[in-house]
């Protein structure tokens, strides 16, 4: 897992010399896009790279709720959709 | 008034105001004013984490502790059924399986008022799916009636608009769901000020549910405690049955003889 690279659009424009040696994999959190050099990352690598794991979160994926027990299990591809949430104030 | 706790889906409270936890300045007046409420239901919102944000950002949780409270997720900012529910499915799991949610499905943006026929719906579903479901919804007696028949465990409609403060605007309508109704009656939205929640009570209602009325005080905790103390005045009122209204004939208090000549 050492070598995922986590990056952003922004980051990526910036270094456009940057190359790969496969084309990065686009994953889409929270309707932002991210692009990893990874073949494979799990949720739990993902909330690591996002540094979200201290908060309080739940996780839909590509539709379907995710409970943390199978965050590890749960192998990204492609395309994937995610939707990360939190609890805030609200009435 | 120790006796007269409040039953929602199985669980007894004893406070019969519930609170939000939107708009107040910083978590600490959130905490301090709800303490002050005496509330034990809270809502709650499900939103996207910000991405790439400081780790040490305050959260909620840490001012709300869900040990003290029960917590209560709404779907606010929902307009359809399967956002609804996509919100509450994605609650249960952020709160480790907690089943009691409260439904809002809303038809504009403006008025935030309640789409009945996808709340329905939405309804339907949640139930289903094992969710206890306290519902938001119009001042109509047949849906709220609709809504209580399919299985909702608590039944809010609103006083008035979402955040509007106008207060009570129909009494008969919140009679009429009260009189009908067999699962608790719950004011959601509208309250002002503690008047508001006074009459909400004397009517009948099992309890208000308010956010506004205190986070948008100038003095937030201070009308929190007010609104504790007018919960249980209008409770008390209503369980001690209030003197029949004589319309243009006074009755004196003091005795009519012995007086001095």
């Amino acid at each position: 897992m050492s070598q995922i690279l986590l990056y952003d659009i922004g980051y990526r424009n910036k270094f456009k010399f940057f190359n790969y040696k496969n084309n990065p994999m686009k994953i889409y959190v929270n309707g932002q896009q991210k692009n990893f050099e990874a073949t494979e990352i799990c949720l739990t690598s993902l909330i690591e790279k996002l540094a979200l794991n201290e908060k309080k979160i739940a996780i839909e994926y590509n539709g379907e709720i995710i409970s943390k027990s199978n965050f590890s299990q749960t192998f990204l591809k492609e395309g994937d959709k995610l939707e990360i949430v939190i609890a805030v104030g609200g009435g | 008034m120790e006796s007269d706790k409040f039953l929602i889906a199985g669980k007894h409270y004893s406070s019969r105001l519930l609170v939000g936890t939107g708009k107040y300045k910083d978590f600490k007046e959130t905490q301090t004013a709800i303490s002050e409420s005496g509330a034990e239901i809270v809502t709650v919102a499900i939103r996207r984490t910000n991405i790439g944000q400081n780790i040490k950002e305050e959260s909620l949780l840490d001012f709300i502790p869900k040990k003290k409270y029960t917590y209560l997720p709404n779907t606010a900012g929902c307009y359809t059924k399967d956002d609804a529910i996509r919100t509450l499915r994605l609650a249960r799991e952020l709160l480790d399986g907690h089943n009691l949610v409260k439904l809002e499905v809303l038809g504009d943006p403006n008025t935030l008022y309640p789409d009945v026929v996808e709340t329905v719906e939405a309804a339907k579903i949640l139930i289903k799916e094992g969710f206890d479901v306290m519902v938001y919804t119009s001042d109509d007696p047949i849906i709220a009636k609709q809504l209580e028949d399919i299985g909702c465990c608590a039944i809010m409609p609103l006083a008035s608009l979402i955040g509007s403060g106008m207060g009570i605007l129909n009494p008969h309508n919140l009679e009429i769901i009260i009189d009908n109704a067999k699962v608790p009656v719950i004011v959601d939205a509208g309250v002002g000020t503690a008047s508001d929640a006074v009459i909400a009570m004397e009517l009948g209602c099992d309890g208000v549910l308010m956010n506004t009325a205190i986070a948008a005080a100038d003095n937030p905790v201070l009308m929190a405690a007010a609104m504790k103390k007018a919960i249980e005045s209008g409770r008390e009122a209503f369980l001690a049955g209030r003197m029949k209204k004589k319309f243009y004939q006074a009755d004196p208090s003091s005795p009519t003889s012995g007086l001095i000549k």
